[in-house]
């Protein structure tokens, strides 16, 4: 068998074993937070105190009420975090499994379902805030909400290419990861997270159109803030997920033959 | 029916370091007996650890891998279970794979050794009766008793080996490799090992064993290569060529001392004379 066909045979073994790779994830969490008390709610209380620090201060510079703007930053911050988690940890995806990889002869692409649920199991956790938020402020619900749930889709599936993608790409470029580290955190700031672009005096292309972040940010936010989704977001979305998750396998299957010796 | 082919198997892995470290990568390199250092035509160097390797094992081969440090031993093993892959040549395997390579760089050191062992049976695709199976087999085995409920980070060497060691065994897989960690064991393991090795796989399978440890070789496996810079440069049996191995390491180990005693001498004379 070619390095590529092995690449590719490992990819499709990987979905085979996603049971594993979620237990795996369960594992990981409950180590991460061993012999602490409150355990894996500690991921909860950090980014509700963040969202009320950030609603405390802001409401009041933006001269917003605070709690139509506590629930605009409930729903537009776990999305950001996830987004931004994805972006960072991708590329030690491989590199910090090392072990696992050498150990069990099990296919390597187990890693990526494991981050993926690790991740998507973080932000259930941070969804909480938000179901919180729901409770308190109660905005007018409405059925297309539900357009969340697909967008949510599409995140997930956008998500699983780029821990593949960057996975390979930060094995073998070490500057990726503190290149995105460094990266994401400008990205915070200029990607309408904590601001609201409505709230922007004249159009600024560079902090929506063109930001990729945005698209995925709002295919998820705004159906949770009742606002309907630009079609130019869905099908920028939809594009992305498709390139990335071809160029993650095209990348895993080329890479498959020195992958063990980058990491 | 288990097999393992390697066909004129060569292996190159790509050096990869930044440019401030590359000239001291490459006097490293040289210094160490690492296989040839090269530097492919896209400008990135590589290593060549295994060269023209051939080999075809099939049921109850028992093959021990003999060579110093840096030989391609691991190399070799790494590439029969398709973790690295060749550069050239063909590398065919038939059988399920089970490995012991290192101990416990894939454990959770936090956790009990029969939560590892969990998640040990879990990658092997059991099922939760047939992992429970596996819990037991091993304790009885390793004789663990009552550490098996401790963290792993408590473990000795010796005891990572004996619970690995057992969970590599009683997995249901044809193939097993196993690296240097074995050295870790103290002959009573060594006893109880290789009568498991010949229990459990007297007709269908296949070991590959690298070690610096004659005993172990000698009790564990029934044929034998010797690895030098990439090169298999003797085979036979497991005793036959570990002793020509040790004869050779310390004839040119006379030889070093020798050329060194009379460098020696030649630089003292200057000061004899002052």
């Amino acid at each position: 068998m070619t390095p590529a066909q092995i690449g590719l045979r490992d990819l499709v073994q990987g979905v085979f074993n996603i049971p594993l790779a979620m237990s795996l994830a369960l594992r990981e969490l409950r180590t991460r937070f061993s012999r602490t008390t409150l355990g894996p709610l500690w991921i909860t209380v950090a980014q509700a105190l963040w969202i009320a620090g950030i609603a405390f201060v802001f409401s009041e510079v933006f001269e917003q009420d605070v709690g139509n703007y506590l629930y605009f930053l409930a729903s537009g911050l776990p999305v950001w975090t996830y987004i931004s988690t994805i972006m960072t940890e991708s590329p030690t995806t491989f590199i910090s499994n090392k072990g696992a990889m050498e150990q069990f002869g099990a296919p390597w692409t187990v890693q990526v379902w494991k981050r993926l649920t690790v991740s998507a199991l973080v932000f259930w956790q941070h969804m909480l805030i938000w179901l919180a938020a729901l409770v308190l402020t109660r905005p007018p619900l409405s059925f297309d909400m539900l357009w969340a749930i697909p967008g949510l889709v599409i995140l997930l599936a956008t998500a699983w290419g780029v821990l593949l993608l960057l996975g390979v790409l930060g094995a073998r470029f070490r500057d990726l990861q503190p290149a995105l580290v460094a990266g994401m955190n400008f990205m915070f700031v200029l990607t309408p997270v904590f601001w609201d672009p409505e709230q922007l005096a004249r159009d600024r292309p560079m902090v929506t159109h063109l930001n990729p972040f945005y698209h995925f940010l709002e295919i998820v936010r705004a159906p949770l803030l009742g606002r309907t989704v630009a079609p130019e977001s869905w099908a920028f979305c939809i594009i992305a997920m498709i390139a990335i998750i071809v160029l993650g396998c095209v990348a895993f299957a080329r890479a498959r033959r020195n992958l063990f010796n980058w990491v | 029916m288990a097999r393992l082919m390697l066909k004129d198997v060569t292996v190159r892995l790509p050096v990869v370091t930044s440019f401030s470290q590359r000239s001291l990568f490459s006097a490293a390199a040289r210094t160490a007996t690492f296989g040839r250092l090269g530097r492919s035509s896209s400008g990135v160097g590589f290593v060549e650890p295994l060269t023209d390797i051939s080999l075809d094992l099939r049921d109850g081969d028992r093959l021990a891998l003999i060579g110093h440090n840096g030989a391609g031993k691991s190399t070799l093993l790494r590439t029969m279970a398709s973790i690295v892959l060749p550069y050239s040549g063909e590398a065919v395997r038939d059988g399920e794979l089970s490995l012991l390579f290192n101990l416990g760089t894939a454990l959770e050191a936090e956790q009990s050794g029969r939560e590892n062992l969990d998640f040990y049976a879990r990658y092997l695709g059991l099922t939760k009766r047939e992992r429970a199976q596996l819990i037991e087999d091993v304790a009885e085995f390793s004789e663990l008793g009552a550490f098996l409920d401790m963290p792993v980070r408590t473990y000795s060497s010796g005891m990572l080996l004996r619970m690995l060691f057992g969970a590599a065994t009683s997995s249901p897989r044809d193939i097993l490799l196993v690296d240097e960690v074995i050295s870790a064991g103290d002959a009573r393991f060594v006893q109880k090992a290789k009568r498991r090795a010949l229990q459990s796989f007297t007709h269908r399978n296949i070991t590959v064993v690298a070690s610096h440890a004659p005993e172990v070789l000698y009790e564990l496996c029934n044929c034998a290569i010797r690895l030098e810079r990439g090169l298999i440069v003797d085979r036979g049996d497991p005793r036959g060529v570990w002793e020509r191995y040790i004869r050779e390491k310390t004839e040119t180990e006379q030889e070093k001392a020798l050329a060194e005693a009379v460098e020696g001498v030649r630089e003292n004379e200057p000061q004899i004379e002052g």
